[in-house]
């Protein structure tokens, strides 16, 4: 029987860690391992975290050092056999596990993408801002896995990388994250990005699951951290940099489309922090961005001619470092 | 009873993590709907509100088992109660529960409503047993109505002229009232007509989640539990935009609308004002009266009248002007909705519990009524006179909640009309999440800040003008004085200039629009002597404008945008000595005693 591992890390979410938190608990698929990282909360949260009566649950304490740290520090400690993240202002529905390890049971994948539901600041609920791409990966392989070097999927696994960088939507094996010593960038912001592309270009095998496995909130009572205007948003300039050096010394480096893909997926973070970072800081921040395009593979710069369905995101990409390089 | 003969229709579904394949009677309108609403309404639901691990969950209108047979496959330790009156359905319902070997499911085949009222003792005893089939024969029957064609789409109740296309049939009803009895945590309903009877019963159940659709507007305050602890519900209003929603994630205490009273001095009005405020059944529409250190013994005469008024609340403070009223009644504010009333003014009885329903049903950061102006002569004749939207907005589309008619105003037409915060209903966390307060230095005008910010960052404003706010005139208004009070305008634009630089904005035009008409309507009211050195402090502002943002947002501005002839000299002046100096975002910073009111009253 598969065990999972699920990582939340906490810092001063007070209550409104319940939500997540029982959203594990009472999953219907009861074998897992549940690590909550305290990143040095200073609340009430401290207490909620240790008031959790579970043995399946794992604390780990820990002063201050930001949520990538904190997920490493927590990825030390995996005993399950898959692992996944869940942040601590999202929740599962219950089903989720259960219909995860179907899968995984079925297809022996590397990596299980699946989609999810947004809550909008209203309440509305949607599909997940990545719907479209998983409707057009289903399109073009049905429920099947993609597998690297197979021509028929090849699409399918350059597409996954345009799924979105969230951690709440795959389920990783865990000897693919040991073996690769795969890890957050310490101390950054925006590092969903860096995990996301390095996790998905070494896997072999990657599943889909066309069903919702996550909720994402956006709401007004808690603002998210990365929608600040303020100088957290440099950090997606040197997590850019670290996902294209980690990823250029992979083969799908070599395939133009695969290439593209992850650029245009850091450039569009790129973009939108240049467009949201205090006016303050927005001439540095261009700046740092045009040195940037001169510190990484020239390579990474060359973009295909052809757009393949679901990937117009190169196109807005080239745009976008056009302008920074005639600047 | 199985009915080994009935024909089904095959269906492939995939749901809350469970494919697999349902029976149902062959009818395309049940299908389509069902596979519609779990798709956009039942799986979106479950997954952003996770349940309890174990509970009791009711589905009223289970049609086949769309829902609840994924439901008793992905939620093994739940029991799930399915009530189908319609016999063919019911029988593919209970096709599904034999074929999938379910021991969770409870299927009645019976509608939820009709008479109502407390349950017999024969249903009692048949709910205790768990058994459908006793709970049908313990159920006197009530009168439906069943579409002809589509005959999944049971009604309580039908309008007179669609009466053609439905037979009027006799189903076992079961009493609203009796739901109660089964301690359900979850209830899914697809009931047209009986969702008002449905809701109203179970309003004080253990029920914590309710999901599923309305064909009409249910008063929303039904999902409300009277103690006042919130529910997560989820329900679209059939062919409209709208949906019933409510969650347990609100970090307010009470689920309704705070209106905000800033009473300075205003004995003779005051008792009119409140009224108009809670006359109407409204319970969850309250007064907050802030006395700001009146004068004229207002506070005493709200306290006397409404002391044992549960919906009046009165707070008393040293003077501090009207922004700091309004504040400090929404710093003791508990509610999810507040709005902001002049204590002299009179509202339609409806406008505010018709706005909080428009709240509720859209999300919206701000709900906004319709407003004219109140004249009342010596003689206390009044004559309300339409405010110019009633002329400019009638072209928006209408959309239909109800019987009332609403529709959408662009923010930027709203932002460029006359202030009027007054009479919008705001969103208590979207107003503290985006830090908007009416600036308390600031004594006269602080309207137009708020106006700009909270129609700056909301997403659509859902408007109607079938109720309105009723806006007294005075000689001695304000805006009427032409005094220095104008001059805050500046110092209000500076401090929007300052937060949009920090903020990132991307779009200034707004403000610089809204600066040129607001130098010019202030231009024109002020007095004479005052005209000179507010030009020349609005230039410098405008300088300071242009160096903090670039050329690039002032183009389509040219000189003569700007009513006062000897505006563009004193900006030219300002422009040449700073000519040296490049473009930067320190020049927000900037000041000149020209915008502090004090300092020109004291300094001239």
């Amino acid at each position: 029987m598969t065990k999972l591992t699920c990582i939340t890390t906490t810092f001063n979410d007070g209550k409104a860690l319940y939500n997540s938190v029982n959203s594990i608990l009472n999953q219907s698929y009861e074998n897992f391992q549940y690590i909550i990282v305290d990143d040095g909360s200073s609340d009430e949260t401290r207490d909620i975290v240790s008031s959790i009566k579970d043995e399946r649950v794992q604390v780990i304490m820990q002063a201050n050092d930001g949520v990538s740290g904190a997920r490493n520090k927590g990825m030390e400690h995996i005993a399950g056999s898959y692992v996944c993240f869940l942040d601590s202002d999202d929740t599962r529905p219950n089903w989720a596990f259960q219909a995860m390890v179907d899968v995984v049971e079925r297809e022996d994948p590397d990596l299980l993408l699946c989609r999810g539901t947004l809550s909008e600041l209203r309440g509305d609920l949607f599909p997940f801002y990545d719907d479209r791409v998983f409707e057009i990966i289903r399109n073009s392989i049905g429920t099947q896995p993609a597998v690297q070097g197979d021509p028929g999927t090849q699409a399918a696994l350059r597409l996954s990388q345009l799924v979105e960088p969230q951690p709440a939507n795959k389920l990783i094996r865990t000897s693919l994250i040991k073996r690769n010593r795969i890890e957050f960038p310490n101390t950054h912001f925006f590092e969903d990005i860096f995990f996301h592309s390095n996790v998905l270009a070494r896997a072999q095998k990657v599943s889909f699951l066309h069903t919702s496995c996550f909720s994402y909130f956006r709401r007004y009572v808690r603002p998210q951290t990365t929608s600040s205007s303020s100088d957290l948003r440099f950090d997606i300039i040197p997590v850019t940099k670290l996902t294209l050096e980690t990823f250029e010394k992979l083969p799908q480096f070599h395939d133009p489309y695969h290439r593209a893909a992850v650029v245009a997926s850091c450039f569009k973070i790129l973009e939108w922090c240049e467009q949201s970072i205090s006016l303050h800081y927005r001439y540095h921040f261009r700046e740092a961005a045009r040195a940037l395009l001169t510190l990484i593979n020239p390579l990474f710069l060359h973009f295909p001619h052809d757009t393949p369905d679901g990937m117009e995101v190169i196109r807005s990409a080239e745009k976008y470092i056009g302008g920074l390089s005639h600047a | 009873m199985l009915d080994k003969t009935a024909v089904f229709q095959m269906i492939q579904t995939s749901l809350f993590g469970q494919a697999l394949e349902l029976k149902s009677a062959p009818d395309e309108f049940t299908i389509n709907d069902s596979n519609w609403r779990t798709k956009a309404i039942y799986e979106p639901f479950l997954s952003a509100y996770p349940l309890p691990k174990s509970g009791v969950a009711i589905d009223v209108g289970a049609a086949y088992g769309g829902f609840a047979i994924p439901f008793a496959l992905a939620y093994p330790s739940w029991t799930i109660w399915c009530f189908e009156p319609d016999d063919k359905a019911f029988a593919a319902l209970s096709a599904n529960i034999s074929d999938h070997k379910l021991k969770n499911v409870i299927a009645v085949n019976a509608a939820v409503g009709g008479e109502g009222g407390k349950p017999s003792a024969a249903l009692l005893r048949a709910l205790k047993a768990k058994d459908g089939e006793k709970v049908k024969s313990a159920l006197a029957k009530g009168p439906f109505f069943q579409h002809r064609e589509k005959r999944g789409y049971v009604e309580a109740h039908t309008p007179p002229e669609f009466h053609e296309e439905f037979d009027q049939i006799a189903f076992p009803a079961f009493p609203p009232e009796a739901l109660n009895e089964l301690g359900a945590t979850l209830l899914k309903i697809t009931a047209p007509g009986s969702e008002n009877n449905i809701l109203a019963a179970v309003r004080d159940s253990s029920i914590e989640f309710i999901v599923g659709e309305l064909w009409k507007p249910v008063p929303s305050g039904l999902t409300y539990r009277s103690d006042g602890v919130a529910r997560q519900v989820y329900l679209p209003l059939a062919g409209t935009t709208l949906k019933l929603r409510q969650s347990r994630d609100s970090l307010a205490s009470r689920a309704g609308l705070d209106v905000v009273v800033a009473m300075y001095n205003t004995a003779g009005y005051i008792q009119e004002c409140i009224d108009s405020i809670i006359n109407n059944s409204a319970e969850d529409v309250r007064a907050i009266v802030v006395d700001d250190g009146s004068t004229d013994g207002c506070g005493d005469i709200v306290k006397e009248l409404y002391a044992d008024n549960p919906r009046v609340t009165l707070l008393r403070k040293l003077n501090g002007g009207c922004a700091s009223a309004r504040n400090y009644g929404r710093l003791h504010s508990n509610a999810t909705h507040i709005t902001f009333i002049d204590a002299d003014d009179v509202v339609d009885a409806d406008l505010y519990p018709v706005l909080l329903e428009i709240a509720r049903y859209s999300g919206c950061e701000l709900t906004q009524g319709g407003f004219a102006f109140l004249h009342e002569d010596e003689n206390g004749e009044r004559r309300l006179e339409p405010s110019y939207e009633d002329r400019d907005f009638g072209h928006f589309e209408r959309q239909h909640f109800g019987d009332v008619p609403f529709f959408v105003v662009p923010n930027n037409v709203l932002m460029i009309g006359q202030p009027t915060i007054w009479r919008r209903v705001y969103r208590r966390d979207f107003l503290d999440n985006k830090k908007i307060w009416f600036p308390e230095h600031i004594r006269a005008f602080d309207d137009q800040i708020f106006q700009m910010l909270t129609l700056l960052y909301a997403s659509d404003v859902y408007c109607t003008d079938k109720v309105k706010y009723q806006y007294r005139q005075h000689p001695g208004q304000d805006i009427k004085q032409g005094d220095e009070r104008f001059f805050y305008s500046l110092e209000m634009f500076r401090m929007m200039l300052k937060r949009g630089l920090s903020e990132g904005w991307n779009d200034f035009d707004p403000i610089l629009q809204s600066y040129v008409n607001t130098v010019n309507w202030i231009y024109g009211g002020l007095r004479p002597e005052l005209k000179p050195i507010f030009i020349k402090g609005a230039a410098e502002l405008w300088v300071y404008m242009q160096k903090a943002l670039g050329p690039g947002p002032f183009r389509k501005y040219g000189a003569r945008v700007f009513d006062a002839v000897d505006f563009a000299y004193h900006a030219q002046r300002c422009a040449d000595k700073l000519s040296a100096y490049g473009d930067s975002y320190m020049w927000a910073y900037l000041d000149s005693k020209l915008m502090h009111v004090e300092m020109v009253r004291g300094n001239k």
